[in-house]
């Protein structure tokens, strides 16, 4: 005989909102996504490029501090450092970043910045520039390689199982179930992007000479916040959205990296034809800015010109084409979802 | 008492297809079986009881609140649903199923998960609870499903065919479950299937729907009840001689489905005259009784009337 009652018994506790469903929608779409190895490996490899850029950030905040700090308080040692340290921010780094990063957005504000006496300035311009290329290399592509194992099966897991029943015969709508799947990308690129980044932010301020960084820097954090959006909507949208669209994961999976291959692939057509056209070498166009109007072709390339004005260093007026196509892309998907999701309902 | 759900007029178009036609149904409290062959437009009122769907006309109440969207959310958190088809979420166990679906009706995770724990034992999910749930048998799967629509201590359950696919074993231990709901905890329930005894078994009262329309809707004690002035005959042998002989003699005899003669008279002497005739006929009378509707009939002749109407 159990030592506890077995029977039925009557359940009569507190039944919290609707933001506790969509809570729980996502937490167990996390829970289950976790459950593969490779989204495990993804995660852990994207904290990986911290290092590198924590490393520069350190080497750009002890060039700072040595090139500026007072002569007088220094040994022979420490003034040669120091020596050193200037020359390595007034003349090697500006010509490093003029002659090698040339192709990368906002060098030539960097290389300015690197040769400004103000080192505050220097100082904010050199802690955005890092950001926006965190955000704009690797974690745009660990992003890619990640949603690619997390959304696919988010939806169309449930379409294959029949799950539609076991959501819609709770006291949910269509809107919880929708915030619900979306939170999920959403929480795993905070997770990669937006943790690392305000971690690095951090880790700035601690290397910082005082804590009057902070009023200087105090627009980074909500920069990275905004570049965090603009990361997830358009691409949480489009994940789930093709999801939606199908039964079969692989199929989801299939087109999500079929978008961005193609899109940067048109894009690098575009480039190498004006190369060839204009008799130059592909870098050359990139440097002139020969390829702004065609980078909502690529989905890659909109989302880092919409991420170097975030970080500030493009303006708006070049980048809202880019922009556009990311706002016109997240509704034209969220409404590809909902109409999906109400089918499946109503049906 | 008020009754639990009321539908007045409804009707449900899918295009051209008309699901269900001006329907007129009151439910009260109790186990009701929802009767009907494929297609008679079961699912369509159910997922309608949920609120899932809008009626195209008519109107009506479930648990005291208007049906539609509006209210959709405060019904489904008053009732706990089992659906006919297969419906989980791959990767997650049976535990995690019903704490889940306790969570999707705004429990707290922690006391989901405890109350997931008790509804479980009840449903007699032993260690198998742990266990993803693609690995489960049919019989499991329908224990989750009926542990999840239960979690939050619904006032309706609405069961979709919760036998289908279980064996003799597992689907009197569920129909007991059901009737314990019911009988000692007050739940009503109202149970769609196409197993009849499964709602002779459980049920106090039966609606049948053919063809979008509420055919019947009556109480199983009434269906139940001897029909007045039919005399029931169960012959041995002789059946061919018998009705014409007794018809001879002004009754009106017939032969019903179950092979039995029927015999309609509020004569006093019929008793008298069956063995008259049999004696005269030859035929053998193995037993005489008040004739009674069987479900089976009474279904049988409603999907007959379906039918009828088709042609």
């Amino acid at each position: 005989m159990p030592v506890h009652d077995l029977g039925y018994r009557s359940w009569g506790g507190v039944v919290r909102g609707s933001v506790s469903r969509v809570l729980a929608i996502a937490e167990t779409g996390c829970r289950l996504a976790l459950k593969s190895t490779w989204v495990k490996r993804i995660l852990l490899f994207a904290w990986m490029p911290i290092l590198f850029w924590g490393s520069g950030l350190y080497f750009a905040e002890q060039t700072l501090q040595e090139s500026t700090s007072s002569l007088l308080e220094r040994s022979s040692a420490e003034r040669a450092m120091q020596e050193i340290g200037r020359e390595i921010r007034g003349e090697v780094l500006p010509l490093a970043v003029a002659n090698e990063l040339d192709f990368m957005p906002g060098s030539a504000a960097l290389a300015a910045a690197l040769q400004d006496a103000d080192s505050n300035e220097t100082r904010r311009v050199v802690w955005r520039w890092l950001l926006m290329t965190y955000f704009r290399y690797p974690q745009a592509a660990a992003m890619i390689f990640l949603l690619g194992f997390v959304a696919p099966g988010l939806v169309s897991r449930d379409f294959r199982s029949r799950a539609f029943l076991l959501y819609f015969s709770r006291p949910i709508g269509r809107l919880e179930y929708v915030l619900g799947k979306l939170l999920i990308p959403a929480i795993f690129l905070t997770f990669i992007s937006t943790l690392p980044a305000l971690a690095l932010y951090v880790t700035g301020l601690f290397l910082s000479p005082d804590l009057t960084v902070i009023a200087l820097t105090w627009d980074v954090p909500f920069r990275v916040i905004l570049a965090t959006l603009v990361l997830v909507i358009p691409t949480a949208s489009l994940a789930i959205a093709l999801s939606s669209l199908t039964q079969e994961s692989r199929f989801a999976s299939f087109a999500w990296f079929a978008v961005w291959m193609l899109g940067q692939g048109a894009w690098f057509a575009v480039l190498l034809s004006q190369a060839i056209n204009m008799d130059s070498e592909p870098d050359h166009i990139l440097e002139m800015g020969g390829m702004k109007g065609w980078s909502p072709l690529s989905l890659y390339m909109a989302l880092g010109e919409v991420q170097n004005w975030v970080f500030g260093f493009d303006e708006l007026k070049n980048v809202w084409p880019s922009l556009l196509v990311l706002v016109v892309l997240s509704m034209v998907s969220l409404a590809v979802f909902w109409r999906r999701i109400g089918r499946s309902i109503h049906s | 008492m008020q009754p639990l759900i009321t539908l007045s007029g409804i009707t449900k178009r899918f295009g051209a297809h008309l699901a269900l036609r001006d329907v007129d149904l009151e439910i009260g409290s109790g186990v009701t079986g929802l009767l009907g062959p494929n297609g008679a437009g079961k699912s369509t009122l159910i997922k309608l009881l949920l609120g899932l769907v809008r009626s195209t006309s008519g109107s009506g109440t479930v648990l005291g609140q208007p049906l539609g969207r509006k209210n959709g959310r405060w019904i489904r958190s008053r009732i706990g649903y089992v659906p006919e088809d297969d419906c989980y979420i791959p990767g997650l166990t049976g535990v995690e199923v019903v704490r889940f679906s306790a969570t999707l009706s705004g429990m707290d995770p922690v006391e989901g998960l405890r109350r997931a724990h008790e509804i479980l034992d009840f449903c007699g999910m032993k260690e198998d609870r742990y266990r993803a749930i693609e690995g489960y048998s049919t019989g499991m799967r329908q224990k989750v499903k009926f542990a999840a629509a239960l979690v939050h201590d619904p006032d309706l359950l609405i069961l979709d065919e919760p036998t289908s696919g279980l064996d003799p074993e597992e689907r009197d231990a569920l129909l007991s479950r059901v009737r314990i709901l019911a009988r000692r905890h007050g739940k009503s329930v109202l149970l769609s299937t196409h197993i009849l005894p499964d709602v002779q078994s459980v049920c106090d009262h039966v609606i049948i729907l053919a063809n979008g329309q509420v055919r019947l809707n009556q109480s199983l004690e009434v269906i139940n009840r001897p029909v007045a002035d039919v005399i029931s005959v169960q012959m041995d042998s002789g059946i061919g001689d018998f009705v014409p002989a007794l018809k001879a003699l002004g009754y009106q005899a017939f032969v019903d489905d179950t092979g039995k003669v029927g015999i309609r008279s509020g004569d006093a002497a019929l008793h008298e005259s069956i063995w008259q005739v049999a004696r005269e006929t030859g035929a053998v009378v193995h037993t005489i009784s008040p004739a009674k509707n069987s479900l089976e009939s009474v279904f049988l002749k409603s999907i007959e009337e379906q039918a009828d109407a088709r042609t």
